[in-house]
């Protein structure tokens, strides 16, 4: 697979209150090509939400930007020293992981809609509401006339999840970031949201960051999967090298546990606490001394990245 | 005789004027010693179907026999007390959060089999020991464990009667993917230990099949298929089971296979189609599937199918 032009280009990002160890995010780096739609993948308290919530500026008090470059387009989005992620809905749109809870309980989808647009792109009330039926048609709402005079308990959760993605849509972002978006919808909804996601990008030619703890959907829907592990990018890489020859043990480790349910796996987490160095090397069943040094993120191919000392030029 | 049978058993919620019928005529049994799963979407009736197993709701219409008895009866009900157990979705909210978790699991043991608190005490210490937990959980809040660990605890709580079926509903739905493997280790241990009859709830299709000798699938308040889990994996015959296996996401490479995608939503419970329950999203839907019900038929031995499509 070749990588098509990076959309979105994120740069040694770290996220903390202040001191460079204990940041949530450490170092965080990896791309987004045009039109590729690529998988972060972790366990709770992994911090693929808050990566994504850091590329949205939408970083929760006192939690802040510490060092690194988030460049859409090439244009750095971290202005100055204000150490926040500052954006453009026409930019960066996101998509939550609950639609019930993304919508306003007491207003009505139809308005809800417009009012994004109203805000972002500065139209006047007809335009908007002409704009928000397009965009609920284009999610494959049945009837976006009856849909927009709802209120968002009417509506069924697969229903809520693509108003909500129309939303997102409505300014034609650049690129998307999808923060769990099936995790509490059925096998058969997913599987259509998983090609409404494909069929927005085909159409709109913006990429897609898919957010998800379930490594089988991220295996379905998503080119480039990034591991991310306590707040470090362990790999990162296409989806079949990743399960033909994936090299940090964590995502080895990570994928055996869901190809089969059979043998129980050490739930043993470790200390709450970020120890310097790997993070997974408490874990880790090939740690050796060297891990308490912060491995690297290295490049052994144009597409295949790993930050593990164990992983080299020479085992590649 | 089968340890449960249930008999064309309906369920209707709400007032004449706003009717769900939840569930909508099943038959099922279960064996001693056996563990039935059944999988099937939010909606299906699945969590309903248990919750009447286990005597937590009355049934509309339609019977279900316990070692014979039909307990739906309330002058029967307490023939199965104590023997029929649940284990609910979400260990946080069924455990008592001010009471201690050793506490809790000694209650059957003093209401249902009459034990003095200080022998009630000692059964649940070594009942929690059965499920894993370690004294020193014994006096611990709910608030003070993990998720996995309350989920054991739930499960102590429902061996301490010694029950001959416990009906699990969505056990590790709240739980981490790498918990999952234990909680159904320990499911399996004391299956094999104690003879006890599972009903396993569930909408996650591989969980169901690791565990289940028997698989039940539900849409819409009736059970489309039913087959042991070989069958149902092998050979898929239900239009509708063949696409929830479908549309489950797999972990791998490239190469894999074309899907089978239903269209549109899963119906109201309150206006439920004649016929065929699957007609508007079916891909095989014809003229007879709109004038006429399905009734489950069984195919092979042992495996039962819903529709006319299928010989």
């Amino acid at each position: 697979m070749k990588k098509r032009p990076d959309v979105l280009c994120v740069d040694g990002l770290s996220v903390g209150i202040g001191d460079q160890n204990d940041s949530i995010l450490k170092n965080v780096c990896f791309s987004v090509g045009e039109g590729e739609i690529v998988g972060l993948v972790g366990e709770s308290g992994s911090g693929k939400t808050m990566l994504s919530l850091a590329l949205m500026g939408l970083l929760p008090k006192p939690l802040q930007i510490s060092s690194g470059k988030v460049k859409v387009d090439g244009q750095d989005l971290i202005i100055d020293k204000s150490k926040r992620v500052e954006r453009t809905a026409s930019q960066l749109a996101m998509v939550f992981q609950n639609p019930k809870n993304a919508l306003n309980p007491t207003m009505r989808i139809g308005s809800q809609v417009e009012r994004s647009l109203r805000i972002n792109q500065k139209l006047n009330k007809k335009d908007a509401r002409l704009k928000s039926l397009e965009s609920l048609s284009d999610v494959g709402l049945p009837d976006p006339e009856q849909v927009s005079k709802k209120y968002p308990h009417q509506l069924s959760g697969g229903m809520c999840q693509r108003v909500v993605i129309a939303m997102a849509l409505a300014c034609r972002p650049r690129i998307l970031i999808a923060d769990e978006p099936t995790t509490g919808l059925d096998v058969t909804i997913q599987a259509q949201i998983f090609d409404l996601i494909r069929k927005v990008r085909d159409e709109t030619g913006c990429s897609v960051i898919f957010i998800s703890h379930d490594l089988a959907a991220i295996s379905e829907l998503c080119g480039y999967v990034a591991v991310l592990y306590r707040g470090q990018l362990m790999e990162f890489t296409t989806r079949d090298q990743l399960f033909e020859k994936s090299l940090h043990p964590y995502t080895k480790l990570l994928i055996s546990s869901v190809t089969s349910i059979a043998k129980p796996k050490v739930v043993d987490r470790g200390p709450d606490y970020f120890s310097n160095g790997c993070r997974f090397a408490h874990r880790c069943p090939e740690a050796i001394e060297f891990c308490a040094e912060t491995p690297k993120l290295q490049k052994f191919n144009t597409t295949h990245y790993v930050s593990c000392h164990l992983v080299n030029d020479k085992t590649y | 005789m089968a340890l449960i049978e249930v008999n064309e058993l309906i369920k209707n919620f709400g007032s004449r004027r706003n009717l769900s019928t939840v569930i909508r005529g099943v038959d099922l049994r279960i064996e001693k010693g056996e563990t039935v799963g059944l999988v099937g979407e939010s909606g299906s009736g699945k969590t309903t179907l248990g919750r009447m197993v286990a005597g937590l709701i009355q049934p509309t219409s339609g019977k279900i026999f316990f070692e014979g008895v039909d307990i739906s009866r309330r002058e029967n009900r307490m023939h199965a007390l104590g023997r029929i157990q649940m284990v609910f979705q979400n260990p946080i909210q069924s455990l008592n959060r001010q009471f201690s978790v050793g506490l809790q699991v000694a209650e059957p043991f003093r209401l249902l089999k009459k034990l003095e608190k200080s022998e009630a005490v000692e059964h649940a210490r070594a009942s929690m020991n059965s499920v894993d937990l370690e004294d020193k959980y014994f006096k611990r809040k709910p608030s003070q464990m993990s998720g996995g660990q309350l989920q054991r605890v739930a499960i102590a709580r429902a061996l301490a009667s010694q029950p001959e079926l416990i009906v699990l509903d969505e056990p590790t739905a709240s739980l981490d993917k790498t918990i999952h493997a234990v909680i159904i280790e320990l499911l399996l241990s004391v299956q094999r230990e104690s003879g006890v009859s599972f009903l396993f709830i569930t909408h996650d299709l591989t969980l169901v099949r690791s565990i289940s000798s028997r698989i039940g699938v539900m849409y819409l308040g009736r059970i489309v298929e039913l087959a042991t889990a070989e069958q149902l994996f092998q050979n898929t015959l239900h239009p509708y089971t063949k696409a929830l296996l479908s549309a489950a996401p797999k972990v791998g490479g490239s190469a894999r296979p074309k899907k089978i995608t239903l269209i549109g939503e899963t119906p109201s419970a309150r206006a439920v189609p004649f016929g065929c329950s699957l007609q508007n999203r079916c891909p095989l839907v014809h003229e007879r599937c709109r004038v006429e019900m399905p009734k489950l038929i069984e195919v092979t031995h042992g495996h039962h199918v819903e529709c006319f499509a299928v010989k």
